[in-house]
């Protein structure tokens, strides 16, 4: 964990000191994008290569719908009341 | 959307790549590599974060009014998520926070839930996501007449920054886009601190 945070925070601060070289940070995000397909790519492979993960893959598509749900539910419901006392007609 | 699609296709070419058995095993089956992409990812999005100085200082300037609509969204993801959590076998409590941690952040939860918690869970924590910022894209003129101007930045969580940025501003207009931006940034800087923190 402290790795993770760790690796983001030398991150941040490496944005925040290159901010001026717009070139590296277009790089940054395009490398990012990239970076994000081939996760993607190999977190597929590791489920692929499973086969008691590929026979539960509806029970799994099932929680993620109901997990989504659940945590929507979640934000809209708290977010409501800071909706009504903060914001509705004052903004 | 299209982006979404596409990722979604990268991640349905590896299933099938792994399914076929094509790929050596010695891939499939080591994970330190996709540790070490995951590390170059982390060390990239902080980067795009930490250079892009205005939303920080949007944030600045809304001061406890900007803070607290991430604060209720996030507390309210975690909790849905834990809740449904504890109605389910398969999925420890605080297996369900950290999926409701994700915030619709699906890239990076995913990876950081498969790496911590196994493949299910990244399985779980992807599909979880995905679904949330397509019904977030999908919903948005609905949640604005049923709950209000707020409830798109909530649901679309740490994408609001981004994909569901264009259709909350179509509908709900410039200021509330400042605060979907501020919304997307908190939660966003806030997914690989909160997850690895339940998953560890």
């Amino acid at each position: 964990m402290l790795e993770i945070v760790s690796i983001f925070g030398l991150g941040l601060l490496a944005g925040f000191f290159l901010r001026q070289r717009t070139r590296v940070l277009a790089w940054s995000s395009r490398a990012a994008d990239w970076a994000v397909c081939l996760m993607l790519l190999f977190l597929g492979l590791g489920l692929g290569a499973r086969e008691k993960v590929i026979n539960n893959l509806a029970t799994l598509g099932w929680m993620g719908l109901a997990f989504c749900l659940a945590s929507l539910a979640g934000s809209l419901l708290l977010i409501r009341p800071v909706y009504v006392w903060w914001f509705r007609g004052r903004l | 959307m299209k982006g979404s699609l596409i990722l979604v296709a990268w991640f349905v070419l590896g299933i099938l790549a792994g399914y076929s058995g094509w790929v050596p095993e010695m891939v499939t089956g080591q994970d330190y590599l996709a540790l070490y992409i995951l590390y170059g990812l982390l060390f990239l999005v902080g980067i795009c974060v930490g250079g892009d100085t205005r939303a920080i200082r949007n944030m600045l300037r809304m001061k406890a009014k900007g803070v607290v609509v991430p604060l209720a969204a996030g507390a309210g993801s975690l909790l849905g998520a834990g809740a449904l959590a504890l109605g389910l076998d398969a999925v420890s409590v605080r297996e369900g926070f950290a999926v409701g941690a994700g915030f619709g952040y699906y890239s990076l939860a995913s990876v950081l839930a498969s790496q911590m918690g196994g493949t299910e869970l990244g399985t779980i924590t992807l599909l979880a996501n995905i679904l949330r910022e397509v019904l977030t894209i999908a919903l948005t003129p609905l949640l604005v007449r049923g709950m209000g101007e707020l409830a798109p930045v909530a649901a679309g969580g740490a994408t609001t920054m981004d994909t569901t940025l264009a259709v909350i501003h179509r509908n709900v207009g410039a200021t509330y886009a400042v605060i979907a931006v501020i919304n997307g940034l908190v939660l966003s800087l806030a997914v690989p601190v909160l997850m690895p923190l339940l998953l560890g």
